[in-house]
Order: structure tokens, then sequence, then C-alpha cells
């Protein structure tokens, strides 16, 4: 492979990345071809030192979006990262990949449940209250016109769990996410590359 | 060399050469293939990940009769990261060499 050849894999792989990240990583592979040339090394040569352009590549992506998630934590940047480490090998299918899953569903699932306390809570909620204005038109089962007070404590309950759960999740959630750009920069570091 | 190996020290190593003196990429590069057989490529992204951590700075320098070259410096931060991993290192390997050289120590 010639050092045109090289390069041009090296960025045609690094698409998606900024502009002047690439060009500057670029900078670094043309000085090193221009100092082996001076060396007396043939171009084939020295990319054969360096190594797979595509691996190489792949492994800046990932030490990018790892770096951008890390600066600013979002769902997003935390997606892109996962997705750029999953690209370092089939390895990472299954270290990466199904526990990322995993985590995902089960926090998603938490907050389906958060949001179906408080909901369940209003609910009750709109059914208890509107008894002494509106009496004559809106339906409500008999047991909560026995006992307003109860149904209007359960509601209160029912919302400031919701919330409480909420809140917590929240705060795991983004523990979660720490954890999982720690175990990532772990993974692109042990993952062996030929 | 088994790879797990080098990969483990290179950050030592680069941050050991860059203590001695300032290097560009290449050079650094020559300085440690000399003595382990590595993917050479697999410098460049170290050197910039460190360089983003903030363990190197890099300098912009006139060669004579070249195009500028980069230059790495070690920073503060970048040096004490590296007497961590240089104690760690002799602790590491006085503990193996106590088991692989097979030699009973005192009771």
């Amino acid at each position: 492979m010639n050092e045109k050849k090289f390069l041009q894999i090296l960025k045609n792989e690094l698409s998606g990345m900024p502009k002047e990240e690439v060009s500057d990583i670029l900078f670094d592979y043309r000085e090193h071809f221009s100092m082996g040339k001076a060396d007396g090394k043939s171009e084939d040569e020295i990319a054969q030192a360096l190594g797979n352009p595509t691996a190489l590549a792949r492994k800046y992506k990932a030490e990018y979006y790892v770096k951008t998630a890390e600066n600013s934590q979002t769902a997003g940047n935390l997606f892109r990262a996962v997705l750029a480490t999953l690209g370092l090998g089939f390895f990472n299918l299954v270290f990466v990949l199904g526990p990322f899953i995993a985590l995902t569903a089960l926090i998603f699932a938490l907050f389906a449940l958060s949001a179906g306390t408080v909901i369940s809570g209003i609910a009750v909620f709109t059914e208890a209250t509107p008894l002494p204005f509106f009496w004559g038109n809106v339906y409500f089962p008999s047991f909560v016109a026995e006992n307003t007070a109860a149904s209007a404590f359960l509601s209160i309950g029912l919302v400031s769990l919701g919330c409480l759960m909420f809140v917590l999740l929240a705060y795991v959630s983004r523990w979660v996410l720490k954890i999982t750009l720690k175990y990532l920069k772990l993974n692109i570091n042990i993952i062996a590359r030929r | 060399m088994n790879i797990q190996f080098k990969k483990g020290v290179l950050e030592l190593l680069v941050l050991s050469i860059l203590k001695s003196r300032d290097c560009y990429g290449y050079e650094l590069v020559n300085e440690i293939s000399k003595n382990i057989s590595i993917s050479e490529g697999t410098i460049y992204p170290l050197l910039r990940r460190l360089t983003k951590e903030g363990y190197f700075e890099s300098y912009l320098k006139e060669s004579s009769g070249g195009p500028p070259r980069k230059y790495y410096k070690l920073t503060k931060q970048g040096d004490s990261t590296r007497m961590d991993l240089e104690s760690e290192w002799f602790d590491f390997t006085e503990k193996v060499n106590n088991i692989v050289g097979g030699e009973k120590k005192d009771e």
C-alpha cells in the first residue's frame, strides 16, 4: 500500500468526525510518511509498519466519541460512543452491546414504571376531586364517592412516589452513564488489534 | 512479545521518553520500535489521547530543511502520571519476578 492509498483509507474511515479533527490526524501520518521517506524507507514499508488504516481509524473514532460523551453527557452521545466502540471488533458485540441493551431496557422500564405511578395517581385524583362540583354529570365508582379523603390521599401518595422514583432514576441513569463510559474506555484500551 | 503486554506499557514508554526530552511523533515511534516491535500506527492515537487528557502539550517547530514538526512536551500532570505508572510497573514486575523466577524468598 502506498502513502496515498493509506491516507485515503484513513480519511474515508474517519468520516463523520469534525474536519479539524480529521485533518489533525492526517497531519501526523503525513509527517510520519515524509520522515520515513527521508530515512530512505519506501512508502510500502512505512505503511506496512503503521498497520491497518481501517483499524486505526476505528480506534480514533471510538476514542473521540467516548471523549465527546464524557464532555457532554447526553444519551445521544453515549449511544454514538457505544456504536463506535462496537466497531472495534466482534468481541464487543458480546461484551458491550449485550450489557448495554440490557441496562438501557431496564432503565427504560423503570422510567415507564415511575411515569405509570404518577399517571395512576393523577387518575385517582381527577376522579375524586370533581365530586363536590360536578356532582350531577361525572361518573365515578361508588367506593371513590364514599371515601373522598382516602382517595385523595392515595392520589397524593402515588404522585409523590412516582416523582421520587423519577428523581432517583435520574441519578441512577447519570451514574450508569458514567460507569458505561469508564467501561468503554477500559474496553478500548484492552481490545487487542492485529 | 505478547501483544497485551506491549499495549499495557506503551503509555509508560512514551511518558518516560518524553520525560528526558521533547520529541516528535516519528522520533518516538523509532525510539520504541528500536527496542520493541509494535504496530507503529498505534503510537499516534495514543499521543492524541494523552494530549487530550492533558499529559502533553504539542507545538510546531521548524526543522532544518523540511516542513515543521509537531513536538510533544510532557506537562506537570503527565509527569505525575508517569511517576505513578513507573512505581506501579516496578512494583508489578518485582512481584511477577518473585513468582516467575521460582526462587523462594525468606520464610
